[in-house]
């Protein structure tokens, strides 16, 4: 029963920054839903021009952002949910991380980004990276903001399910109020369905990545041909800055790193015009 | 002995470790099938959360089968795959051992109680006054589910302290409860909520209540109150709890942490527990916290002389069905004449 238990269908909600008017949206993304193993995953679609997919960091896309929007400015956004988060169900059918890479791709197929630029970031960011590894001719370019995958116990990545729930805010955001208004619950929304499917989307991140985030990523990172540009948060506080050089130097494809200032490990959310700035110039 | 099923790999290991004690102790083995907590299973042992149910109940299906076949058998699970099952040893009681499960008050857990016909054992560690509202609530679902309320379908644990009289054992046992509660409860909030190790039904009925009783202190300010800090003392992981739970012995007592007093105190306070609550299995700690050797025996004596001859006639009416069943004693190994720790002491 893939529906039992989801949401009532809610308009998408776009993040509203406090003392912020800058990013508010011109208008809506579009919704529609794509069955992967029985589970209707949502596809949200906005802007024109070339198409770029999206893959949403951890905690999925609760509500449009900011981000997308200035991507929309002059791509056609294609943002699928992967299994788990939100808007989608079905994470709990998936038990390997195989079963995991094969429903991302099914999820980037059936969405129509086959073939097309992909950018992720952080758990997103990861099958971007498994899908450009294994499918080296189904995708163009892509860029990847701190994706997990990697785990060194030099430099260990920062433990994002152990954190108090008063922490965890700043550990993924530079702005900890940047986090909070993007996971709070919308006027209208259920108070009890939302918060469950906050903590859903956490849990399909823990059921690809616990516990340590260490899929063995860098086994398969020298099959990615494409041009490659890795971002980092200048405050990423969960995955290391020396991953993207390890990344780098392991990736087939030419790649960059480019750093996000005023940034944390979702720089996307901290910095939507920066990040969708260097991602729209790579992928010019 | 609890042992939790989703940590071993293969889950046979339980299955012949059990089986082992119950050889070793003639028949005398209960076996517990504890989930585990979130810091020992998801955290110490690195268990991913999001699985860890769903390999609890493959690992219990394992577990059992393999206790009641008598044949090699292949086991083609989600998580285990083993071409030849074999277990050694087997377990003497037959066709297995009595299986309590200790659970932590969720709705999942009795139905999944009264469908394998299994015993709930509630651990609450916070007493009889914080358990009742869990155990009627397992009664009312038993009722629900058409079970029989035979009180040896459920286990409470209780901290108990015996001494000749109450104030003396408010003095004897004041340390070591203190010790417990002020100390051996603590887990740091980060490590209290796995995501996934509660289920969304769980969740759901967790939201819901703290949507009422947030609704209850806006429309009642001195009555919603009370209803959110019931909620911190009963909440859904210690880690929540440490703070709202008493520390000083005065306290402890008086919210029924730990039943203290004279052999006769702690009897009528036992009756009540067991009556009040309906429970036929009341898992009794005499040790705790840093309590010595010595005074944990004379508890523990002062328990068996003194209060448990006076209990047991309790609920004669009703069979206990999941108790273990030793060997006949003439069935049974005779000691050995020889001592080897007695020697080596010597």
């Amino acid at each position: 029963m893939p529906f039992e238990r989801m949401n009532d269908p809610l308009p998408p909600t776009t993040m509203r920054l406090k003392n912020s008017k800058e990013f508010l949206p011109v208008s809506e993304p579009t919704t529609t839903t794509i069955d992967i193993n029985g589970h209707a995953c949502r596809v949200w679609t906005k802007g024109s021009g070339p198409k770029i997919g999206w893959l949403a960091g951890f905690g999925g896309l609760p509500r449009w952002t900011p981000f997308l929007d200035e991507l929309a400015k002059t791509r056609t956004v294609i943002a699928p949910s992967l299994p788990g988060h939100p808007g989608a169900t079905g994470h709990n059918l998936l038990d390997s991380h195989l079963d995991w890479i094969v429903a991302a791709r099914q999820v980037i197929v059936k969405s129509g980004l086959e073939g097309e630029d992909i950018a992720g970031s952080s758990v997103g960011g990861s099958f971007v990276a498994e899908f450009a590894a294994l499918w080296p001719h189904k995708v163009k370019r892509i860029a990847m903001i701190a994706p997990w995958g990697l785990f060194d116990e030099k430099d260990p990545a920062t433990d994002v399910w152990a954190q108090r729930p008063d922490d965890q805010p700043g550990v993924l955001c530079a702005n900890p109020q940047i986090w909070q208004d993007f996971k709070a619950v919308p006027p209208g929304a259920n108070s009890v369905e939302w918060p469950i499917e906050q903590i859903r989307a956490s849990e399909a991140a823990a059921r690809v990545f616990w516990p340590l985030g260490n899929t063995k990523i860098e086994k398969r990172l020298p099959l990615i041909l494409a041009p490659t540009l890795l971002l980092w948060g200048e405050q990423d506080r969960v995955m290391p800055r020396s991953y993207a050089d390890t990344m780098a130097k392991l990736i087939e494809g030419k790649t960059t790193i480019k750093t996000v200032p005023g940034a944390g490990h979702l720089a996307d959310l901290d910095q939507p015009a920066a990040t969708a700035k260097a991602i729209l110039e790579f992928m010019s | 002995m609890g042992n939790s099923l989703a940590l071993y790999n293969p889950p046979t290991r339980v299955a012949e470790e059990f089986a082992m004690i119950d050889c070793i102790s003639g028949g005398r083995l209960i076996a517990g099938f504890p989930v585990g907590t979130p810091m020992d299973t998801c955290y110490a042992y690195g268990t991913n959360p999001s699985m860890l149910r769903e390999k609890y109940m493959e690992a219990h299906d394992l577990v059992m089968k393999a206790w009641t076949e008598k044949e090699t058998f292949a086991f083609n699970g989600r998580f285990n795959q083993q071409r030849y099952v074999n277990i050694w040893p087997r377990p003497v009681q037959e066709p297995h051992p009595p299986v309590w499960i200790p659970g932590g008050g969720s709705v999942e857990t009795w139905a999944w109680c009264a469908k394998m016909d299994y015993v709930y054992a509630y651990l609450s560690y916070y007493g009889y006054k914080a358990g009742l509202k869990t155990m009627q609530g397992f009664w009312g679902e038993m009722e629900k589910l058409g079970k029989d309320r035979n009180p040896y379908r459920a286990g409470f644990l209780q901290f108990v302290g015996v001494a000749p009289t109450r104030s003396e054992a408010m003095e004897r046992y004041a340390e070591a409860a203190e010790y417990f509660y002020g100390r051996c409860l603590h887990v740091d909030l980060k490590y209290a909520s796995p995501p996934g190790y509660n289920t969304e039904a769980t969740q759901r009925v967790g939201l819901e209540s703290q949507v009422r009783a947030a609704a209850e202190a806006a429309a009642d300010p001195s009555k919603g109150k009370d209803a959110l800090a019931a909620q911190g003392t009963t909440g859904s992981t210690t880690g929540t709890r440490f703070n709202m739970v008493a520390k000083t012995m005065e306290d402890i007592v008086d919210r029924g942490y730990v039943i203290v007093g004279s052999p006769k105190d702690v009897e009528e306070q036992l009756r009540e527990v067991a009556v009040n609550m309906n429970v036929g299995h009341l898992m009794l700690l005499l040790q705790y916290g840093n309590m010595s050797k010595d005074l944990a025996k004379y508890n523990t004596k002062m328990f068996a002389d003194h209060v448990a001859p006076k209990l047991r006639p309790l609920f004669a009416e009703w069979e206990d069905k999941w108790w273990p069943k030793p060997m006949e004693k003439a069935n049974r190994a005779e000691l050995p004449a020889f001592a080897p720790r007695v020697q080596a002491a010597e």
